[in-house]
């Protein structure tokens, strides 16, 4: 049951703030402003350091230039590199917010970049496959300690995950909310990757789909706006999840 | 020329949309009520400068916009045909559709309520019926979920387990099972209630257990009952909360000489109304089943002239013995119904004589739902 909570986590949070992203760059593009992407299919990353370049991009970038280089970066010795990597990331996570449970976050991903420096990132060039696993494995591993309440609450998750707690791996809710979600569910996991984009775009190059696509966009934008207004009247109030960020 | 002008086009067609819900909004008369979500509907807020300075106005806005949405009721439905026809959701807000009904997922078992229940009926049972030596039977009705979640796959407690449990914690009381007694459409479509006219056999069963005397068993409610229908259709309490279309219901209800001759007074703890069994003002009211016995009543007495058995039943129940009360009423000379969501238990002897009761010839039932049981904090 965990898993799929964890796992659904990771799609919502990935939508809420990647979509809360979009609506500012479209907002800005109507004043004239040209804000650049913050995320860009960050859950197709094959290593944690292309997932740091690829999710919440300015985050990464601002830290970068503003903490990582100016302490020295990694053109110091090496106990020092470590220590900067180790600093940038408590404090990203700190960014995230005043708990220890972000901190954890943090120094997770601290531990992880610092591996693949060393000598992980080779082999994870050997197998796409193992290498995905590997990145999503450790992202929804981290957006549980990144949703916790605190510490205690955090492994208290992991732990269920790992079958260590009273909770079984599955059950007959788990079940139940698979079968109701799935569609949902499998639009969402492609819509993580380029593919539909990618797919569309290849489409409507064709000379023959031009017109169609162009008279089609009209259409599917007005449905895709009636739907979102839909969803907006029938639910309660729900903050975007990044929104105290 | 279409293609070279489409995005302008676009732009114009989504601000037009914008606009015009917004004028729609702002020129439409408030709502106060809902009539498919059955609630009262979110007001304007009060405009205060210290409000707005604090970020309160914006957090009583939200509710108020959202609740006075225009075509609100469009877009709901817009959604809910979306989610189950598109993305093959299960259920709407817990809301499913089976075998033509519309039904709420029950899940998972409440034993904190079932515990509340229980010691509300406790109570009830040591201040007022053990004085007297009564010995109350229970009948506890099965919401529809216990006929369709199983064969939907939909989530539901496990019903024996939650009848197991309510006779384990009120073990002074006698169990009548009516589970195998109804079907499924023995209820509405669209609502959580029984249907009064397909309940003759099960009344005549509860009284049987009750008493020991029945009627014969192949009686059906066109021999002793004529049954009369409510023009206005019957859209019940799933049908504004899952928002799918669906068709309504149509609300009968039995009457024959003796019914019509009774006499029904309610008691509201302040005052005493004579009225009858079915309020024809109620059943063009917000909730038409409210028709039976005028729906929430702390306490109602129904006074049989035509009696003879000299018997008298005293029922504590909920909006279910609303409808099945009437089809007891030839085998008493009176029956008191007594809810306790709108009356607090310690409460009852200032407005019941029981010591005026017969204690040989009175009769005691419990009938609630498993949906209140699960959910019973409004007992009082």
């Amino acid at each position: 049951f965990y898993w799929v909570y964890a796992i659904s986590f990771t799609l919502q949070i990935y939508y809420d703030f990647s979509g809360y992203s979009d609506m500012a760059i479209g907002l800005g593009k109507i004043l004239g402003f040209d804000y650049p992407e913050n995320f860009y299919y960050p859950y197709i990353s094959s290593s944690i350091t292309e997932f740091w370049r690829r999710w919440h991009i300015s985050l990464g970038s601002w830290f970068r230039d503003y903490v990582y280089i100016p302490l020295g970066g990694n053109r110091v010795k090496k106990s020092r590199w470590i220590a900067n990597i180790f600093l940038v990331w408590m404090l990203t996570g700190l960014w995230h917010g005043a708990s220890w449970n972000f901190v954890l976050w943090g120094l997770l991903y601290g531990v992880l970049l610092l591996v693949e420096k060393l000598f992980l990132l080779k082999y994870l060039k050997k197998s796409k496959f193992f290498s995905h696993i590997y990145v999503l494995f450790f992202v929804v591993t981290g957006f549980v300690i990144f949703q916790a309440e605190d510490i205690p609450d955090a492994f208290y998750s992991l732990k269920n995950m790992f079958c260590i707690g009273n909770l079984s791996l599955f059950s007959t809710e788990t079940g139940y909310y698979i079968r109701s979600y799935f569609v949902l569910f499998l639009a969402a996991v492609l819509g993580c990757t380029p593919i539909v984009k990618k797919g569309i775009e290849k489409l409507c190059q064709k000379e023959s789909m031009q017109k169609v696509c162009s008279l089609l966009e009209i259409p599917f934008l007005l449905i895709l706006l009636v739907l979102v207004t839909a969803y907006l009247v029938d639910g309660s109030f729900s903050p975007f999840l990044y929104f105290r960020f | 020329m279409f293609l070279k002008y489409k995005d302008k086009i676009l732009s114009i067609i989504l601000f037009s949309f914008f606009i015009l819900l917004f004028v729609a909004q702002i020129l439409l008369p408030d709502k106060t009520y809902s009539e498919s979500e059955r609630r009262f509907l979110a007001k304007a807020p009060d405009f205060r400068a210290e409000e707005l300075s604090s970020g309160l106005l914006m957090d009583s806005c939200e509710p108020y916009v959202l609740d006075q949405f225009p075509m609100r009721d469009t877009f709901r439905s817009i959604k809910a045909v979306f989610e189950k026809y598109v993305l093959c959701k299960m259920d709407q807000h817990e809301i499913y559709e089976a075998e033509g009904h519309l039904s709420k997922m029950v899940y998972p078992m409440n034993e904190t309520m079932l515990n509340h229940a229980s010691e509300r009926f406790e109570n009830l049972y040591q201040t007022y019926l053990q004085p007297n030596s009564w010995n109350p039977y229970f009948v506890i009705v099965p919401d529809k979920n216990y006929y369709l979640a199983d064969s939907s796959h939909h989530l539901s407690l496990s019903y024996d387990e939650l009848y197991a449990y309510m006779q384990a914690k009120n073990s002074y009381m006698k169990w009548i099972d009516i589970r195998d007694r109804l079907y499924v459409d023995d209820y509405y479509q669209t609502d959580t209630h029984w249907k009064q006219e397909n309940l003759v056999e099960i009344a005549d069963y509860i009284v049987y257990e009750l008493t020991g005397e029945h009627k014969s068993t192949s009686h059906s409610s066109n021999q002793i009952y004529a049954s009369e229908e409510l023009k206005r259709p019957f859209y019940g309490v799933y049908y504004g909360q899952s928002a799918l279309p669906h068709k309504p219901d149509k609300i009968r209800f039995l009457t024959n000489e003796t019914l019509e001759n009774c006499i029904v007074t309610y008691t509201d703890g302040q005052n005493n109304t004579i009225a009858s069994l079915y309020d024809m003002e109620k059943a063009m009211g917000k909730d038409p089943y409210e028709l039976f016995l005028a729906g929430t009543m702390p306490i109602i007495s129904i006074d049989n002239p035509s009696g003879e058995s000299g018997r008298t039943l005293l029922m504590f129940r909920d909006s279910f013995g609303s409808s099945l009360a009437p089809l007891m009423v030839s085998y008493y000379d009176k029956i008191i119904l007594v809810d306790i969501r709108y009356i607090s238990s310690d409460l009852l002897g200032n407005y019941i004589s029981f010591d005026k009761l017969s204690k040989e010839n009175t009769d005691v039932l419990f009938l609630y739902s498993t949906l209140l049981l699960n959910d019973s904090m409004s007992l009082k």
